[in-house]
């Protein structure tokens, strides 16, 4: 199969034509007449990466209602993505090595993208024994992580970081000081007391990310923050990043860098999420630290919830909002479009810096690379509505709403997963 | 009356200087209605209006029914204990079942802030009546709080006002903040930093002596404690509590020659001030509640007449 792209600006530069066969970019020059058996006009749209989205909730095993592998599959296909981890919060949980052979079985089954488990750190998410990592590792899971749970136990969550490292696997960790933030469905602080909502304190997490590090750095640990979201947040991985640089990585969510807590005023739930939606300073500092590298990438936290969860009192209904299918978009028509970030630090932050958390080495661009691809057009309008994700989950907080920049096609290794053209 | 254009009351902070100004008139003359010998009037005749509390309440309850009553309107009251609330019947399911038995107003309590913007929301030709959402607001109890202190002081505006207290739980401390301050009253709140929201003092001065805080002001208005505060440790013990931020005859001696004591009611005695306090000739607590039906028979005929059947 050879595919033609007529007109793609790599990574936003110069137009040329690029051409996939067996699964590889065969040729990439500024015009190209080749006969191929498909061949796209793509004039003006960027190409890019396929994006690697580190931490997302496939909802499988065991919630179909909230998405199933197949629909996880097409929305990440949708959203340009085609590497994605799982999180082990599922019933039953992700704590033994036949459930991840299954993950990984089934996304190729499917067919679309590859799912790169992420499995927990005790079994049955229990806070008292460690998975057999080993096994795990076997099996293709690529780190672990209690996920939305923190391990309450630091003496367990050394042993934890202590025996990661022995089997070589990452740490990803949710950090949260449990005690702290009970009970709170937001961020603390003016906007909670006006909205009479409860309040999630910033210590919270500042606090769950001052143990693990210490714990991780302590004993030498590869650990990895999740969804940072406070200015404060950041200051602290600085700080320990500097002294270990290559110990300490970490990501942030979309959300957290276009929305803060003021849009919570009307209580709709699809801007519920944990951490939550912070301060405008905070948005602006996490802005300011994905273009300078101290985050170092993207991830969606991708957390689908069928609409009879969401539709509740907003206490009542779960954290978590869906991301696979506007994060590019979103990206391009907020950051890219108006200027704030450039083509490349898209590349970085989404596709690159994920594959080399997880290990792989990052996509290239050149004749004779793999091809796993996106092509974007950053000025095309769609507008986000339940109709148009491919999710079961329709808890998004871009609903409503015209995105400027749609991926309009997908490549995984040469085939064609994603088309909207 | 043509200020008010809205179907629904879901908080003070949704509302204009002029809307309260409207509610506080419109009550006025609703007042001498509960006075006279046929306590009843025909305005919403043929209104059907739900009372749905989620949450236990006994005054608030009855003051709304009994308002509801005096307009000659059909009231059915659902309550938690009752209601399919416990069956697992979300407040979605409610609010159509409230649709489709053809309900007009309905005046909602709910532990959650929010639930009754969700049945605002949700049910766009029926009037919505927040009766308590969780922490957030109590627009009607705030609004009966002002209609007080205007019928005390002639005026509300420049008027000094300490609330007392867990500020941090407080519904009606939140309404009357929103509702004071866009009466342009002067507002402020003492209790111990547990019980104060984050964030309170860019709203309000806020002070933790209560000694220092009674001096010269006009409405002294302590909030009742829920006890079981205590058992997760804001506060040490109801007697400690008593001592710091509870109303004594000597501290009485500390107020201005005007001022007044108010409480939503019902007051632990001997916590939040001692009986005579309650009892005494500054108090306007049993006044709060008569004026809480008028409050509320004005703010149900301002709603009627935006939702047209």
């Amino acid at each position: 199969m050879r595919i033609l792209l007529r007109g793609v600006r790599i990574i936003g530069e110069k137009q040329v034509d690029v051409l996939l066969e067996k699964g590889r970019i065969a040729r990439v020059a500024s015009s190209l007449s080749v006969s191929a058996d498909r061949s796209y006009d793509l004039d003006g749209t960027v190409l890019l990466p396929s994006l690697c989205d580190i931490h997302t909730h496939s909802r499988q095993p065991g919630n179909d209602e909230a998405e199933t592998l197949e629909s996880f599959s097409k929305a990440a296909v949708h959203g340009g993505i085609t590497i994605a981890c799982t999180m082990p919060n599922t019933n039953p949980v992700v704590d033994n090595p036949a459930i991840v052979s299954y993950l990984i079985r089934e996304a190729k089954r499917i067919g679309l993208i590859d799912i790169y488990p992420v499995a927990s750190i005790t079994v049955g998410q229990d806070g008292k024994i460690l998975t057999e990592m080993a096994q795990l590792k076997q099996a293709g899971a690529v780190a672990v992580s209690e996920d939305g749970k923190s391990v309450e136990s630091a003496r367990l969550m050394r042993y934890a970081f202590e025996y990661a490292k022995t089997v070589g696997l990452l740490v990803m960790v949710h950090c949260e000081e449990p005690t702290l933030s009970e009970g709170g469905v937001m961020n603390e602080g003016t906007t909670s007391f006006r909205l009479g909502l409860r309040g999630i304190p910033e210590i919270s997490e500042t606090i769950g990310i001052l143990r693990d590090l210490e714990i991780a750095t302590y004993v030498g640990a590869r650990v990895h923050i999740c969804h940072v979201s406070l200015a404060r947040s950041i200051e602290i991985v600085s700080r320990y990043k500097r002294f270990y640089p290559h110990l300490i990585t970490c990501e942030t969510a979309p959300h957290y860098l276009i929305f803060t807590e003021e849009d919570l005023t009307n209580y709709s739930t699809n801007f519920k999420m944990n951490p939550p939606l912070r301060r405008e300073q905070d948005r602006k500092s996490l802005l300011k630290a994905i273009k300078s590298g101290k985050i170092d990438c993207i991830a969606t936290d991708h957390a689908p919830h069928p609409d009879w969860e969401k539709e509740l009192e907003f206490e009542l209904s779960p954290f978590g909002v869906v991301g696979l299918e506007t994060w590019l978009s979103a990206m391009i028509h907020f950051f890219v479009n108006t200027g704030r970030l450039t083509w490349r630090d898209i590349k970085r932050l989404c596709c690159d810096r994920p594959r080399e958390i997880l290990g792989l080495r990052p996509v290239g661009l050149s004749e004779g690379d793999v091809a796993d691809l996106v092509v974007v057009d950053p000025m095309r309008e769609w507008k986000v509505e339940a109709d148009s994700l491919f999710s079961r989950g329709k808890n998004s907080p871009f609903l409503g709403r015209v995105l400027k920049g749609k991926v309009l096609l997908t490549i995984k290794a040469g085939k064609v997963v994603f088309e909207d053209l | 009356m043509s200020v008010w254009k809205k179907k629904d009351l879901l908080g003070l902070k949704e509302l204009s200087r002029e809307e309260i100004i409207t509610i506080l008139e419109t009550a006025k003359s609703f007042k001498p209605l509960l006075f006279r010998e046929v306590k009843k009037v025909p305005t919403l005749k043929g209104w059907t209006i739900a009372n749905l509390f989620f949450e236990p309440s006994t005054r608030t309850r009855v003051s709304f029914e009994l308002a509801e009553k005096r307009l000659s309107a059909d009231t059915i009251n659902i309550s938690s204990s009752v209601s399919s609330v416990v069956k697992g019947e979300t407040l979605l399911d409610t609010a159509k079942n409230l649709r489709s038995l053809v309900c007009d107003i309905v005046v909602i309590r709910h532990s959650i802030a929010g639930a009754p913007h969700l049945l605002a929301e949700k049910l766009p030709n029926v009037g919505i009546i927040n009766a308590g959402d969780g922490i957030n607001e109590h627009p009607t109890q705030a609004l009966l709080d002002m209609f007080s202190m205007q019928e005390r002081f002639g005026y509300i505006e420049g008027l000094r006002v300490l609330i007392v207290g867990d500020i941090l739980h407080s519904r009606v401390a939140r309404s009357n903040i929103w509702g004071l301050k866009k009466m342009k009253a002067e507002v402020s709140v003492c209790g111990p930093f547990t019980l104060m929201p984050k964030g309170i003092e860019r709203f309000v001065k806020v002070y933790t002596d209560l000694d220092e805080a009674v001096i010269n002001k006009d409405v002294i208005m302590f909030l009742r404690i829920q006890r079981e505060r205590q058992k997760t440790g804001l506060f040490p013990s109801l007697r400690e509590y008593h001592r710091l931020y509870g109303m004594t005859e000597k501290r009485m001696k500390r107020l201005s020659a005007k001022a007044v004591i108010m409480h939503p009611g019902p007051v632990n005695r001997g916590v939040e001030m001692v009986p005579v306090v309650a009892d005494g000739d500054r108090s306007i607590i049993l006044e709060q509640v008569t004026n809480g039906v008028a409050v509320r028979m004005a703010i149900l005929y301002l709603i009627s007449t935006v939702v047209r059947r």
